[in-house]
């Protein structure tokens, strides 16, 4: 089935609002997970003088949910209204398609959404998203890359990751499964860029250190406060910036910032897939093994709360856990196979499952000696 | 579901490789907690050495016991992370999934009586409450000595009717705000109460401290990570619940509530204070109720009464007490039972003994100067086979019987079985051998080194007498006192003593002169170390200053606190990091631990510093959100911990036998109060700052709409 996933990345405080906005809007079931942001710390006297930027972190919720895509723009446009997503700072939106391969019947996957379509916004549509999966504590060095060069916010949640771990015996338990997961939204020009920039200054390229991998967003904001500031100018750098792009249609006048550099030749993973599996909080690592026995190279496990219209029309809450795994495309039909036979679809484990195209990865690889 | 195990699915790793990831490994956990307890240890030495300016005795010991504190530390705390933690959080997602609500809250008061019993912090209290005399306080006499075991009861009933309100509260997703203004002012009313009867008043520093110390490194951990899962449970309405708190704060205050109503329930049949001389009057009936037979009743009064309330005991009949001191000198076992030592004996039978007495003993008399002249090595003294067994016993004590439980409601009640069970049981090893070794570590390094900082610290305002290094001097003959006249025309008495290279005047007292036997019980003095005066304002608040500081650097060593950080960190998804939490609770106890030791130095009543705190708590609590209210009023719980504990407790035990104050109590329930202060104004500022970034969005879109509209 195929649906579009709208996610939203909003304050902490607001969200309790759009919980309530989302109920009322007639929306059956939808996620939070918790998260938090980073921004720049503009300091001053003798940090300035080290030339060492701070970081401030700011607690945050990415809401996300399925709908059609018929009520994709309506959705979307009155939240980015509501909850003004286009001034800087306030958070961010963004859909992508996916594929719902499988479902437990305790899943809403159709929502009916009684929205009136006005008129709706312009959202940019040569969006990316970037992904970099790194050792818990390492997260805000990859967030400062991003910040740095000024492409938009990231927001960063928490998982646990298996893989090559798991295959160690009672070894494992020297290596921290505690992973950062950094989302981040940024212009499809600047994606391989910055790409390149979390390889070579993430130092992804030595082995252990992390994984990031590039997706496709269909159509989004980005929230462009990257730094706290207390400017007393009539407009913020972010606020032209933002005004700018909405002009242009797009981040692409931005692009020439960043050069890519060609020179060096990376051997990226292609042809992936992002299977996400959402299933009954423990039960993750027990299916991704099973996953990984179909050739699956690893998974990260997030908890992710899942809020459901009840039978009484109150929102119940309750948790569960999404395992990501980038795996190759061919692979995907294998690993769904053998999720089935572990009959999570029906029974106990309540999962589901949805596929998303993953443009290119990368992470460390041993060279493969031939001979 | 089946696992694939074929052999090539499982990595190989080779033996040298392996041994590098282990060793990796444990370089790293064990570096982690020698930056951890390196701040309490560097700074008790160079305070003992530089400012009391006193060599460290036994370094051998000492160095070997930090050594295992360390070791003891990385173990125990991985250990939690691995294992004790992991399953119980696996326990509490599957509980309410497959029990009912009787069933959960059956096993959470189970849990809470158990954790009590398994951690017991009685040892602690009695420590605590070492110098309380009987005719002083009774009924807190009553609860450390004859029913102490009542006392355990009623902080396990506590804490496991706290349990039971926790499970409640997260399976319902309710506040945890209601709970605290409820149990809050229930307890304030109570402690008034208390406080205005004389009995009651003295029970009431116990009361507030069984809070604070009853939960332990292990008993916190668990119901922590048993929290998170329950509070995974689906639930209607709000967020409140979420993240697993609340718990240890109800698991603190429950128990206080029950500790003062034992009091109360006791307080009716129980003597009130009176003079030692009337306490031990035989026509006075009640006081009987305080020891359990009429000869301990003989004993105590021997060994710690004044002699005209020992003569009162016997009916004024001198001779039928020397008989008693008799009897009892012959046999060692009862020595060593009621007055600790030879020493005590020996000062008793110079000061009080007849004649007759004194002859019949004068062999021990001699022994006794013989062991004076002779110490014996410490290393001879210390009994490592008992230490040893001691610390497993503990450590088996307080890890086996909960986990045993927990697993039992696991495979026997939710028929269901662990994930990750190898990791767990290693974890479940881990934290046995961690918390022995710990134990082990803490005995002989940390509290031995703080036993020799805290019983000094005193000598920095006053002058102390170190009847740790009382000798006997024999051959004192009265030719060789002097007299020296004061300006007033009052003279003192004082003898010339040649020690080691110079002569020394001592002040001679009466006291400690036995003119027949002619021997003179020398007890050197010291200090005041700051300021010329007593009590100088300098010398206190060097005791103050020492005390804040050594709060704060042995919270930042403490595991259960370190659970909670890590738990924090998870939960908030790092926007609240470990480090800040960590540093927010330590200034928060030293300043509890600093106000604990003013209470004891000026002897102020723990009500009146107690009352304002919680109302100003109440306050705060009112303000903050629920989240930080969660967090900070949870860190109470684990400030108390097994490295702060015997610090603060040989620091309160020497600045209280100086100053002379009937109990120590109060010190802990400071150190539990101000860290929820010190977080929770931490947690405005924090959220202070949040909603100033969502401000200034505000105004910037507020001057945005401004422009659009002159355009």
């Amino acid at each position: 089935m195929k649906l579009i996933k709208i996610n939203i990345i909003l304050n902490k405080e607001l969200s309790p609002a759009l919980v309530d906005d989302l109920h009322a809007l007639g929306v059956k079931q939808f996620y939070v997970q918790v998260a938090r942001t980073s921004i720049l710390e503009k300091t001053n006297g003798i940090s300035n003088f080290f030339n060492r930027s701070s970081l401030s972190t700011y607690p945050v919720e990415i809401i996300s949910l399925f709908v059609d895509e018929k009520h994709e723009d309506s959705l979307m446009s009155y939240l980015t209204r509501k909850y003004d997503l286009k001034t800087p700072g306030k958070g961010s939106i963004y859909s992508q398609e996916i594929t719902i391969t499988h479902a437990h019947p305790d899943y809403i996957t159709e929502q009916d959404i009684n929205l009136k379509i006005g008129q709706g916004e312009n959202f940019f549509h040569q969006l990316m998203g970037i992904v970099c999966i790194v050792q818990r504590g390492e997260g805000d060095k990859i967030n400062k890359i991003a910040l740095n060069y000024g492409a938009s916010v990231p927001a960063t949640t928490y998982g646990e990751g298996s893989g090559v771990r798991d295959k160690l015996g009672l070894l494992r338990i020297t290596i921290p499964p505690e992973k950062e997961l950094t989302n981040l939204t940024i212009s499809k020009h600047d994606a391989e860029a910055m790409m390149e920039m979390y390889i070579t200054q993430g130092k992804l390229d030595e082995p252990g250190r992390g994984f990031a991998y590039l997706y496709p967003i269909k159509q989004g904001l980005v929230n462009t406060k990257i730094s706290r500031n207390n400017s007393s100018q009539a407009a913020s750098v972010e606020q032209m910036i933002s005004a700018i792009d909405s002009i242009k249609g797009g981040m692409e006048w931005r692009k020439s910032r960043l050069e890519h550099d060609s020179n060096k030749r990376r051997e990226f993973l292609t042809e992936l897939t992002e299977m996400d599996l959402i299933c009954e909080e423990g039960r993750g690592a027990a299916l991704t093994e099973a996953a990984m026995s179909s050739g699956a190279p690893g998974a990260t496990i997030c908890k992710i709360r899942s809020v459901k219209l009840g039978q009484d029309l109150e929102m119940i809450r309750f948790i569960r856990e999404i395992c990501k795994m980038i795996v190759p495309t061919d692979k995907v039909e294998g690993i769904t196979n053998a999720l089935k036979k572990t009959g999570c679809f029906e029974g106990e484990d309540k999962a589901m499952l949805c596929t998303v195209p993953v443009q290119k990865a990368f992470t460390y690889r041993a060279k493969v000696i031939k001979g | 579901m089946k696992r694939d195990k074929s052999p090539d699915k499982k990595f190989k790793v080779k033996g040298t490789e392996a041994l590098n990831m282990v060793l990796r490994y444990i370089r790293q956990k064990i570096s982690e907690q020698i930056m951890a307890v390196a701040t309490i240890i560097i700074y008790l030495l160079l305070f003992q050495t530089i400012i009391l300016g006193i060599p460290v005795f036994d370094a051998a010991i000492l160095a070997l016991g930090m050594g295992l504190v360390i070791v003891g530390l990385a173990f125990f705390l991985e250990g939690l992370l691995i294992g004790i933690m992991p399953m119980s959080e696996e326990i509490g997602i599957k509980l309410p999934q497959k029990a009912g609500l009787a069933t959960i809250l059956i096993i959470g008061f189970i849990l809470g009586v158990g954790a009590t019993f398994a951690e017991p912090a009685i040892g602690v209290l009695k420590a605590a409450g070492r110098s309380v005399l009987a005719w002083e306080a009774p009924l807190l006499f009553l609860f450390l000595n004859k029913y102490s075991s009542s006392l355990v009861n009623a902080v396990g009933i506590g804490v496991g009717i706290a349990l039971i309100l926790s499970m409640l509260r997260f399976l319902k997703g309710w506040s945890l705000k209601p709970y605290i203004y409820i149990l809050v002012s229930l307890l304030l009313g109570l402690s008034l109460y208390s406080y205005l009867d004389p009995n009651l008043r003295f029970v009431l520093g116990l009361a507030w401290d069984c809070g604070g110390v009853t939960t332990g490194p292990v008993t916190v951990p668990l119901v922590l990570a048993l929290g998170i899962g329950i509070s995974h449970v689906a639930h209607k309405g709000g967020s409140n619940a979420e993240g697993g708190f609340g718990v240890v704060t109800l698991a603190s205050l429950v128990p206080i509530i029950t500790v003062i109503l034992l009091g109360i329930f006791f307080s009716f049949s129980v003597p009130q204070p009176m003079e030692d001389t009337e306490f031990f009057d035989p026509s006075n009936a009640k006081t009987q109720f305080l020891f359990e037979s009429s000869d301990k009743m003989k004993d105590y009064a021997i060994s710690n009464a004044s002699y005209e309330a020992q003569l009162t005991l016997f009916d004024s009949d001198e001779q039928a007490l020397m008989t008693y001191i008799g009897e009892l000198g012959k046999d060692e076992v009862r020595i060593r039972e009621i007055f600790g030592d030879y020493k005590a004996f020996q000062a008793w039978l110079i000061n009080n003994g007849s004649p007759e007495l004194k002859q019949q003993y004068v062999h021990l008399l001699d022994s006794a100067a013989f062991a004076v002249e002779h110490p014996s090595g410490a290393l001879n003294q210390l009994n490592f086979a008992e230490l040893v067994r001691r610390n497993i016993m503990n450590s088996l004590r307080a890890i086996v019987p909960l986990s045993a439980f927990l697993l039992f409601v696991l495979y026997f009640v939710l028929r269901s079985r662990l994930h990750r069970a190898d990791e767990v049981f290693l974890g479940l090893a881990f934290a046995l051998i961690g918390l022995a070794i710990f134990g082990g570590g803490i005995e002989l390094g940390l509290s031995k080194l703080g036993d020799q900082v805290g019983s000094n610290l005193p000598s920095s305002f006053s002058a102390m007498e170190m009847p740790a290094n009382q000798q006997i001097i024999r051959n004192f003959d009265e030719d060789m006192i002097n007299t020296a006249i004061r300006q007033d025309g009052s003279s003192d008495r004082f003898f010339f003593l040649h020690k080691g290279k110079h002569i020394e005047q001592v002040p001679f007292d009466e006291w400690n002169y036995d003119a027949e036997q002619r021997i003179y019980r020398y007890v050197p003095v010291r200090g005041p170390l700051v300021g010329k005066r007593e009590y100088s304002f300098a010398g206190i608040l060097l005791v103050l200053i020492f005390a804040f500081i050594m709060g704060y650097s042995a919270t930042l060593a403490e595991p259960a606190l370190n659970a909670l950080g890590i738990t924090v960190e998870d939960v908030t998804v790092g926007a609240f990091k470990k480090s800040t939490l960590i540093q927010a609770v330590a200034v928060g106890v030293g300043t509890g631990i600093l106000l604990g030791m003013a209470k004891i130095i000026w002897d102020l009543p723990l009500f009146w510093i107690l009352a304002p705190l919680y109302a100003l708590l109440l306050i705060i609590t009112k303000l903050s959100t629920e989240e930080f209210v969660n967090i900070g009023w949870d860190s109470a719980g684990v400030t108390t911990g097994p490295i702060t504990v015997p610090l603060v407790l040989s620091m309160g035990l020497g600045i209280g036998t100086q100053v002379g104050v009937v109990e120590g109590f109060g010190v802990l329930s400071l150190a539990s109060v101000c860290p929820i202060l010190s977080v929770l104004s931490m947690g405005m500022y924090v959220n202070h700052k949040r909603r100033a970034v969502l401000k200034e969005l505000e105004q910037d879109e507020a001057e945005m709409m401004a422009e659009e509209l002159a355009l």
